[in-house]
């Protein structure tokens, strides 16, 4: 992603395959449950692979149902999704290490945006977010994002509502030079657009980053376009990012580009998009499920990802940034195969009327 | 009083420390209070206290007393 990045995909992939490989070793001799789907699926020790794509992927479904722990130190924290297609949590046990990482990866990711100084940071969410649901991926994010800001001010109050004096306040004193502006989509949308819109507030020295809520935003019909054209016209804000991550990746953030062109992958990091009837990778824009591949999770085997979201790669290092770019489209309509990855071949068709329309 | 002295006072305040701890046994994600949240409220605090500007890399350095200490004269505090 940006300057920093590798030039092209070819050698991102090149960088990353025997970072993964090692992974896979690492996590096949550090958890059992691990090494016993890899048997299961044929992927035995010493298989040689020459791509990402030949590399073999768990479903994010089985963090839901099992506890993967690659790790034997005492956990410092138990992270969980947010859990909202009432499908179950997945439960992530980070031990400090892990912890730790997460946290760089994400302040390096993000930093590159923003720079190394922290700027004063409005949360468009509430303070019971980072004191009391800190192990939610919810408030885990707001929490590693806090770490890029300074003087912090959270906009909604403890009912979830907006605070327009705590807004207007913040942007009194800060309103005039950069400032950041971070929350979950659907808030950042129906919360502080709706009042920022009201108010005729002027945003043109904001950067605005936001995440996840997709569900509930497309439940509006609001499309990304109109996301940022609505702030661009109402507010002047052109600083605008959306990102894609997960708890079983945590720190390893998908971040969308200036112009909005598509999501790019941090450097430790790549997406596939499989076909759901063939689970070969997809052509270019051809809608199918999402794998995202990580360099990062040494404590838990998430490595190596299928999805319960449906995207599609939009081009490959013909975009703003370098790799590939790509959209999320939403959810699985339905998303649960059970057991372990050797049965999901035969149970396409568990994804397949939540992609193919 | 010494920047050493003022220091601890921040850290005392905002993770709410027993004063008998040494600062040596101050460590992040050691320390009682002093993990993420606490990191984040004690560069805050520090930047007020002394009137510094911390940046992203290095507070993420900031990982004991004496790393905090040692920067705060990197910046320009003074005793």
């Amino acid at each position: 992603m940006n300057r920093d990045s590798p030039p092209s995909q070819a050698m991102r992939e090149a960088a990353l395959l025997p970072r993964l490989i090692e992974l896979i070793d690492h996590h096949r001799r550090a958890c059992p449950a691990y090494a016993r789907v890899l048997h299961a699926i044929g992927h035995t020790p010493g298989r040689r692979y020459a791509q990402l794509r030949e590399l073999p992927w768990l479903p994010v479904r089985l963090f839901k149902e099992h506890a993967l722990v690659s790790s034997r130190s005492e956990p410092v924290a138990e992270l969980t999704s947010s859990g909202t297609t009432g499908n179950g949590v997945s439960r992530i046990a980070l031990d400090r290490e892990a912890a730790e990482r997460q946290r760089l990866l994400l302040t390096s990711t993000l930093e590159k945006l923003t720079g190394p100084r922290r700027l004063p940071m409005l949360i468009v969410d509430s303070p019971s977010a980072v004191r009391e649901e800190r192990a939610s991926i919810r408030g885990a994010t707001v929490l590693g994002v806090m770490n890029i800001g300074r003087e912090h001010v959270f906009a909604l109050n403890s009912k979830q509502s907006i605070d327009a004096d705590a807004v207007e306040g913040f942007l009194q004193r800060h309103g005039h030079a950069s400032f950041l502006v971070f929350g979950f989509t659907s808030l950042v949308w129906t919360q502080f657009y709706a009042l920022a819109q009201a108010r005729a507030f002027d945003l043109s020295h904001a950067l605005l980053l936001h995440t996840g809520g997709w569900k509930k935003l497309a439940d509006k019909a609001v499309s990304p376009q109109e996301f940022r054209a609505g702030f661009r016209d109402a507010t002047g804000l052109r600083r605008c990012h959306n990102f894609y991550g997960m708890v079983e990746q945590g720190g390893t953030i998908h971040m969308e580009s200036p112009s909005g062109d598509g999501l790019y992958c941090p450097d430790s990091a790549d997406v596939i998009v499989r076909d759901p009837y063939t689970w070969e990778e997809a052509a270019v824009g051809t809608p199918g499920v999402i794998e995202v591949l990580s360099a990062a999770p040494r404590a838990h085997p998430g490595h190596v990802l299928l999805t319960e979201d449906r995207g599609i790669v939009h081009g490959i290092d013909d975009g703003e940034w370098p790799g590939k770019r790509f959209a999320v489209l939403g959810r699985l309509a339905r998303a649960e195969p059970r057991g372990c990855a050797d049965t999901l071949p035969e149970r396409a068709q568990a994804y397949s009327s939540g992609v193919r329309s | 009083m010494s920047l050493d002295t003022r220091l601890r006072s921040v850290f005392d305040t905002v993770l709410q420390l027993d004063t008998g701890l040494p600062d040596s046994a101050l460590r992040y994600q050691q320390t009682r209070g002093w993990d993420s949240l606490g990191a984040v409220l004690l560069v805050s605090a520090i930047e007020d206290e002394f009137h510094v500007e911390i940046k992203t890399g290095q507070a993420l350095k900031m990982d004991s007393f004496e790393a905090a200490s040692r920067l705060l004269r990197e910046l320009g505090a003074t005793d």
